[in-house]
């Protein structure tokens, strides 16, 4: 897990240092992009592969729907809070 | 949606193909999923670093928008928890990961396959996939009956991108900005904290 840490970090540092190097970070979000499509790719071939989560995938997208259902909810809560005690009336025009 | 649309497509191909079982071999021996995480992350974390707004909008802290990202995510986290208890296969660390995807649905699945497995990536990936559809959706309903946070706090970390332009249209031009920041600082959070909550059970 500390790996995952240390690529991130680098990444922050290397990012920070080439800043104003445009072309550079153009093809660092494009690499992004596709790296991002080739992961959830082999995501689905991992779990098509996987016989025991195909066997449950109606449960776990059910379950999936909870709990996006409860941190929407969790999150509309409290932040709905802070609204009304630091932003109502303000912002308003 | 045009992404989102793309991801699902993407990921349906993927288990069409992986239900063929052509390439199990493959999928046993080679760690390239790892290693291609590792570097998804270091171009995530190029991406944080290299950006101005991320580094302007901390300069430019103010108190009372810094508990917009913060409720948000509290919110998140305790609301995923809160539903954990209720499924035998996650535990409330897995629960809390889940949550702090924020909407972030292919950082934080890829990284929670990868530690816990194809069951608990399948729910952070439609979990948090889910979020940004519902968002796209419903922002106009949430922005009239539940307040101007409301959809800013729905689209999480999707709000500095995918959910920035309904945001924007339903909550208004000043609340745009804050959504943009919010959502900033949910995504920075989203690789540090996913982790985090894997790693404590």
């Amino acid at each position: 897990m500390w790996y995952i840490f240390l690529f991130l970090v680098a990444g922050v540092f290397v990012g920070f240092l080439f800043r104003r190097k445009e072309n550079l970070l153009l093809i660092a979000t494009k690499t992004t992009t596709l790296a991002v499509i080739v992961l959830i790719f082999f995501l689905g071939v991992s779990v098509g592969d996987n016989r025991a989560v195909m066997s449950m995938l109606g449960t776990l997208g059910w379950q999936a729907l909870v709990f996006s259902f409860g941190s929407i909810f969790g999150s509309i809560l409290l932040s709905g809070a802070v609204y009304l005690l630091f932003f109502r009336g303000i912002h308003e025009k | 949606m045009k992404n989102s649309l793309i991801i699902i497509l993407v990921f349906i191909a993927g288990v069409l193909l992986g239900t063929q079982h052509l390439l199990s071999d493959f999928l046993a021996r080679v760690d390239m999923i790892l290693y291609a995480l590792y570097g998804l992350l270091f171009l995530v974390g190029i991406d944080i670093g290299s950006n101005p707004s991320a580094w302007l909008t901390i300069k430019k802290l103010n108190l009372k928008i810094v508990l917009v990202p913060v409720s948000i995510a509290l919110g998140s986290l305790l609301g995923a928890a809160m539903v954990s208890p209720f499924f035998a296969n996650v535990s409330w660390g897995d629960g809390f990961a889940i949550g702090a995807g924020f909407g972030y649905y292919s950082l934080s699945s890829i990284i929670i396959t990868q530690i816990k497995g194809d069951a608990l990536g399948v729910i952070a990936l439609l979990a948090n996939l889910s979020r940004e559809i519902f968002t796209l959706l419903f922002a106009s309903l949430l922005a009239r009956f539940l307040g101007k946070l409301a959809p800013i706090a729905a689209g999480g970390a999707t709000a500095m991108d995918t959910t920035l332009p309904v945001i924007a249209r339903f909550s208004g031009k000043d609340y745009a900005i804050i959504a943009f920041f919010s959502g900033i600082v949910l995504t920075v959070l989203v690789p540090f904290l996913v982790p985090l909550f894997l790693s404590l059970g």
